[in-house]
C-alpha cells in the first residue's frame, strides 16, 4: 500500500499561475516578423500597381489609394509589434504557460502530464536568424495546442528534450494502470496484428537491409 | 536474420516519387481549379503548342519538387528514447517526434494511386493531433506491416486486468428505453434540427420549382397566379400548423428508427449500449474513456420527467459529427431522474454536489443583445431605408422579433452558470434545452484564459476547459474569484497519477 494522505487543499496555499513571470521571445523573431510582412506588403503594392494602372476606377484616386495601402501596411506593422511584445512564454516544474493576444490576451497552460507529442519547426527565414518554433501537441485538440515561435534553436531544442524527458518519467510512473486500446477500435487492432505477424521470408528481408 | 531495421533514418519506397507527384498535382489542381477551368472553357486552339509547353515545364517543375519532397522525407524509429521520428519539408523543416506509447492506432491504407503504383500509407493516429502530420506516404507492404507492427509492439498490455473481472456479472439491462418513451423523446426534443431540415427541405423543393418554371419557360404569370390561388385555400395558420405537424412527425420517426429498442447493459464494468431499428449499433463503453458527460432537459421534458444524456468520448482524429463539433458521443436519449443518477455514478462514481456557483457577468447581456438584436435590426432598418424599401411593409415585424430574442437572451443569461466543486466543474447554459456538461478536473488537458483590454477593469475572464472531446468555455467570468480555482485544477490535474482515459 502506498502512502496515502488526504489532507485537505488550502487554495491560498497553491502555486499561482497568474503570477508566474513569461520570458519574451528572441528579439531577432521581430526581424522575422517584419521580413514577412514586407513581403506581404510587397505583394499589396504589386497588387495595387497593377490596378492603379489598368482599373479607371482605381486612377482615378492615386492618391487615396496609396494613402490606404499605406496605412494597411503600417497597421500591419504595428500589430505585428504588438503581437511580438505580448507574446512570451514560462516553464514551471510542472506544466508550461504560454501568452499571446492583440486586443486580448490568451493565457493557455498545459501540464506536462498532458502532452501528447512535440515537435520542431523552422520556417526559412527563422532559420536565416537560427529560431525555431516548439509546438506542443495534447490531446485537446488543435484549440489547446501551443506553438512557440521565435525560440533560439538550442533553446527549442533543450526545452524539447525536456518536454520529452518529462514526459516519458510521467509515463513510466504510471504504466501500470494504463489501458491504451481504444475500445471502440480494438477488434479493428487486434485484426491488423494478427495479418502482421504474418511470417515473412528471409529473402525479402535481405533486400531491405 | 532480423526483421527490417527502422532504427537508421531512411526514406520511402523510390516509388513514392510518383505519389508525391500525384499529391503535389492535386493540390495544385484543388487551389487552381477556377483559373483552369476558365481556360479551359475559353480555350484558343491556336495556342495549342504554347498550351503543352506550359504544361510540359509546370509537370517538369512538379516533378522536381516531388523529387524534393521525397528526398527530405525521412523516418526513423528510436528505440532507446522510444520515439518514432518523422523528418519532412524542403525549404521548412519539420520534424515530429512521437511518443510510441502515445500512438492510439497505426492504419495502413491504400488510395487508388497508391494501388497502381503498390505502395501503402501508414497513418499513425496519436489522441488529439492533427491525423495528417503523422502519415507516411508511400511505403511497401511489407515495410507498411513491419514498421505497423513495430509501433504498436511497444503498447502496454493491459488486457489480463479486465479479462479476470470477466465472471460473474450478470447480463441484465441496465437501463432499457421503451418505445413509449422514443416516442415522447420524439415529439419532445431536437425542435431546431428538425426545423432546420424542414426549411433546408422546403428550400430545395422550391428552388426545383423554380427550376422547372425557368426551363421549361412556363408562363411565370400564370403558375404564380394557381399557386397565389392556392394559397388563397389554405390559411396562414393551417401552414403553420402544417409545418409543426411535419416537424414533429419528422422528429418521431427520426428518433425511433435511430433508438429503437435501446439497451444499456452492465459488461466487465464497461456499458454495452444496443440500439437501432434498420442500422443496428453496437457500441462498448469504458466509464474511464468518458471526457464529457452532459445531460439536457427542456421545459416539456422537465415535465414529462425525460433527460437526454450524452457521453462523450476522446475522439483519436478530428471527427466532426452533425452539428459540427468534434466528439465521439454516445447517447442515452431518455432516462428518468432516477436512470440518469445512476449512469452517472457508474461513470463518476458519485454524483456532482455544487460548492460555488459562478454568474456571468451583466456584460454578458450587452454582448448578446448587440449582436443578437441591435446589428440585425439596425441592418434589417438600413436594408428598409436605403435599398430596398418594400422591406419598410414588414419593420412591424421587428417588434415580435426583440421581443423573441430578448426572451431567449434573458434565459440564456438566467441558465449560463459554472457550478463547481473540488470533483466537478459543471457548465449549465441554453435557453430552452437546459443542458448541464460535466467534466472532472483530471481530464482537463489544460486551461486557456483570455481577457479583453476592455474587460481588465471589470475583472472579467473567458475561460476555456480544453478536453480530448473537445472543448469547454465559460465567459463573462469574474477572474480573481477564478483563479484559486484555476489553480486548483491545474494542481488536481499534476499531482495525479489518475488516467485521464
Amino acid at each position: 500500500m502506498e502512502e496515502f494522505t488526504n489532507s485537505t487543499v488550502s487554495f491560498d496555499s497553491l502555486p499561482k499561475f497568474e503570477s508566474v513571470p513569461f520570458k519574451p521571445l528572441n528579439k531577432n523573431y521581430l526581424n522575422v516578423v517584419y521580413i514577412s510582412n514586407a513581403i506581404f506588403s510587397v505583394f499589396l503594392a504589386t497588387g495595387l500597381t497593377f490596378l492603379l494602372i489598368f482599373n479607371d476606377f482605381f486612377s482615378d484616386n492615386v492618391i487615396v489609394w496609396v494613402a490606404i495601402l499605406l496605412a494597411i501596411i503600417a497597421l500591419l506593422f504595428w500589430t505585428s509589434t504588438i503581437s511580438f511584445r505580448k507574446k512570451g512564454y514560462a516553464l514551471r516544474e510542472k506544466d508550461i504557460l504560454f501568452r499571446k493576444g492583440i486586443l486580448s490576451t490568451t493565457t493557455t497552460v498545459i501540464p506536462f502530464n498532458r502532452i501528447q507529442h512535440v515537435a520542431l519547426y523552422e520556417g526559412v527565414f527563422s532559420r536565416m536568424y537560427q529560431l525555431s518554433e516548439l509546438q506542443v501537441y495534447t490531446a485537446g485538440g488543435s484549440s489547446s495546442d501551443l506553438h512557440i515561435p521565435g525560440l533560439p534553436k538550442e533553446e527549442a531544442e533543450s526545452i524539447k528534450s525536456f518536454l520529452l524527458n518529462k514526459i516519458t518519467v510521467l509515463e513510466k510512473e504510471s504504466v501500470e494502470l494504463t489501458s491504451k486500446l481504444e475500445e471502440t477500435s480494438s477488434e479493428d487492432i487486434q485484426f491488423e496484428h494478427q495479418s502482421a505477424k504474418l511470417p515473412e521470408s528471409d529473402t525479402e528481408n535481405e533486400t531491405k537491409n | 536474420m532480423p526483421s527490417f531495421d527502422f532504427s537508421q533514418p531512411q526514406r520511402q519506397s523510390v516509388k513514392g516519387i510518383t505519389i508525391m507527384f500525384a499529391d503535389t498535382l492535386q493540390g495544385i489542381i484543388r487551389s487552381l481549379w477556377v483559373p483552369l477551368l476558365l481556360i479551359i472553357y475559353r480555350f484558343d486552339w491556336d495556342k495549342l503548342l504554347y498550351f503543352i509547353i506550359g504544361l510540359v515545364v509546370l509537370m517538369m517543375i512538379i516533378g522536381v519538387i516531388a523529387y524534393l519532397k521525397y528526398i527530405n522525407f525521412t523516418f526513423f524509429l528510436d528505440e532507446s528514447k522510444e520515439e518514432f521520428v518523422i523528418q519532412k519539408g524542403v525549404i521548412s523543416k519539420n520534424k515530429i517526434t512521437i511518443q510510441l506509447d502515445k500512438i492510439q492506432q497505426v492504419n495502413i491504407n491504400q488510395s487508388v494511386i497508391q494501388k497502381l503504383v503498390g505502395v501503402y500509407s501508414v497513418d499513425i493516429d496519436t489522441a488529439g493531433s492533427d491525423k495528417k502530420e503523422a502519415s507516411i506516404r508511400a511505403v511497401d507492404n511489407q515495410v507498411a506491416l513491419h514498421l505497423k507492427n513495430k509501433l504498436l509492439s511497444f503498447e502496454k498490455n493491459t488486457e489480463g486486468i479486465s479479462s479476470e473481472e470477466e465472471s460473474i456479472e450478470p447480463n441484465k439491462p441496465f437501463l432499457k428505453i421503451s418505445f413509449l418513451t422514443l416516442l415522447k423523446v420524439g415529439i419532445t426534443s431536437n425542435y431546431g434540427r428538425s426545423i432546420a431540415l424542414l426549411i433546408g427541405f422546403i428550400g430545395t423543393l422550391y428552388g426545383g420549382f423554380q427550376d422547372v418554371v425557368t426551363s421549361f419557360e412556363v408562363d411565370e404569370d400564370e403558375v404564380n397566379g394557381l399557386v397565389d390561388q392556392g394559397m388563397g385555400y389554405f390559411s396562414i395558420s393551417f401552414f403553420l400548423m402544417a409545418i409543426l405537424v411535419l416537424v414533429l412527425l419528422i422528429n418521431l420517426v427520426r428518433t425511433v428508427v435511430k433508438f429503437f429498442d435501446y439497451q444499456m447493459v452492465v459488461q466487465r464494468k464497461a456499458l454495452a449500449i444496443n440500439f437501432g431499428l434498420f442500422a443496428k449499433k453496437n457500441t462498448l463503453l469504458k466509464p474511464s474513456k468518458v471526457q464529457i458527460t452532459t445531460y439536457s432537459q427542456n421545459f416539456f421534458q422537465r415535465k414529462l420527467n425525460l433527460i437526454d444524456l450524452k457521453l462523450k468520448q476522446a475522439s483519436s482524429s478530428d471527427v466532426v459529427d452533425e452539428e459540427g463539433k468534434r466528439s465521439n458521443a454516445i447517447e442515452v436519449p431518455g432516462c428518468s431522474r432516477v436512470e440518469k443518477d445512476e449512469i452517472l455514478k457508474m461513470i463518476l462514481s458519485k454524483l456532482p454536489k455544487t460548492e460555488q456557483v459562478f454568474k456571468p457577468n451583466f456584460r454578458y447581456l450587452i454582448k448578446a443583445i448587440s449582436l443578437g438584436i441591435i446589428v440585425p435590426c439596425v441592418i434589417f432598418i438600413c436594408l428598409g431605408l436605403f435599398v430596398y424599401e418594400p422591406l419598410q411593409n414588414y419593420f412591424p415585424l421587428l417588434l415580435a422579433y426583440i421581443l423573441m430574442i430578448g426572451i431567449i437572451v434573458f434565459f440564456q443569461f438566467r441558465n449560463y452558470r459554472l457550478l463547481l466543486s473540488k470533483d466537478f466543474i459543471v457548465i449549465k447554459s441554453n435557453a430552452w434545452d437546459v443542458e448541464h456538461q460535466l467534466i472532472e478536473p483530471f481530464k482537463i488537458q489544460g486551461i486557456s484564459t483570455k481577457q479583453f483590454l476592455w474587460h481588465k477593469r471589470s475583472d472579467i475572464v473567458h475561460l476555456t476547459f480544453h478536453t480530448a472531446a473537445g472543448d469547454l468555455k465559460f465567459k463573462f467570468a469574474n477572474y480573481s474569484s477564478l483563479k484559486p480555482w484555476i489553480n486548483y485544477w491545474l494542481y488536481e490535474v499534476e499531482r495525479a497519477d489518475r488516467n485521464w482515459m
